[in-house]
């Protein structure tokens, strides 16, 4: 558990630095994707949680690339990116799932893609009785949507609904690249309106905290660990944990907090 | 695709470094608690010990906020330099 909660200040000089950082990002990132289109949430939707942790049932959905070995894999090579989504079912093997993206380095994650797409983390959670249960799939996006019109319109909206029907109660989001936070930040405030509790893990808070979202848990890490470090099941079922755990303690909308782990490099 | 690995031994040196300052810091606070439960504390030093606190305060701020996120920055586009490489 959390015990001194550092929520990132929304003034100050941290925020401005952190501001800084976003600029540079948006003024440079057109040089790379030419179409990207910075869409934050217009407004941050908001859901609170009355149950306990131990009776939610709880989602995944991941901009990391995730999908089966067996489906169709993501365009990675069109401009205009892939807003289409994967269904995962919780019943398969970690082995069976791939990831495919182009926008950052995946290496450990192709050998332990719980530390992108935490299936197993999930799995064990409900085992030591933490959460309560998980639905019967979880979601696959590829986050390199530069143009979200049809993620708004069609994709997120599919999958929020399909949680909302499995009653989902909590959904935990994880992100791959840059581009991927804004992504799934748009995805998660969908999922929150439809009355599910959402949070993500960021990477990048300069670029979450721009976009809006009802709540997030900041991961001094580099991508492609955005569920914990590669091949350490403990450390990625902790970060897990305290990262739902920081759902109902978030009171106000567009919270980020900072997670106390420091990155200790590649574990083989 | 894979990252520069340098980037890890880069970070792990930063990470040492900001072990130290961790270490300094609590010996500066136990200095400072041990003159306050003295029976005659001595102003001018614990003002030295919190000074030298102040100092390594920024200076894990700086490791932390700028160097690291500068070093997470390399070793996030080291990957897609490879990539694009091949």
């Amino acid at each position: 558990m959390i015990h001194d909660m550092e929520v990132l200040e929304k003034e100050g000089p941290a925020y401005e630095r952190r501001k800084q950082r976003f600029q540079s990002w948006y003024e440079s990132v057109f040089k790379w994707h030419p179409n990207f289109m910075y869409t934050p949430n217009q407004v941050i939707n908001w859901t609170e949680i009355k149950k306990s942790m131990s009776e939610w049932k709880v989602g995944l959905v991941s901009s990391s690339g995730a999908h089966l070995r067996s489906q169709k894999p993501f365009d990675i090579v069109s401009d205009e990116g892939d807003w289409s989504y994967r269904e995962i079912p919780v019943e398969t093997d970690p082995k069976d799932i791939m990831i495919s993206d182009s926008h950052y380095d995946h290496s450990d994650a192709d050998l332990d893609v719980n530390c992108m797409f935490p299936i197993v983390t999930l799995k064990e959670l409900v085992k030591d009785g933490v959460i309560g249960s998980i639905p019967s799939k979880f979601y696959g996006f590829m986050g390199f949507v530069p143009v979200p019109q049809d993620l708004i319109t069609q994709t997120a909206p599919e999958v929020a609904q399909k949680l909302a029907d499995e009653k989902v109660d909590v959904v935990i989001l994880t992100p791959g690249c840059a581009v991927c936070h804004q992504t799934l930040g748009i995805i998660q405030n969908i999922i929150e309106g439809v009355g599910i509790t959402t949070i993500m893990t960021t990477l990048k808070p300069e670029l979450t905290e721009q976009v809006h979202v009802p709540r997030a848990a900041y991961l001094k890490y580099p991508y492609g660990y955005s569920a914990g470090p590669a091949n350490d099941l403990n450390m990625q079922k902790t970060i897990v944990k305290d990262v739902l755990e920081l759902i109902p303690v978030i009171k106000e909308p567009g919270s980020i907090v900072k997670m106390p782990y420091r990155w200790h490099g590649h574990i083989e | 695709m894979a990252v520069d690995k340098r980037t890890d031994q880069l970070m792990g040196h930063v990470e040492s470094m900001l072990a130290i300052i961790d270490d300094m810091n609590q010996d500066m606070q136990s200095r400072i608690d041990e003159e306050k439960a003295s029976g005659n504390p001595n102003e001018p030093r614990i003002n030295f010990y919190l000074s030298q606190q102040k100092r390594l305060i920024k200076l894990t701020d700086m490791l932390e906020e700028e160097i690291l996120e500068i070093l997470i920055g390399i070793r996030n586009i080291s990957g897609p330099i490879e990539y694009f490489e091949k």
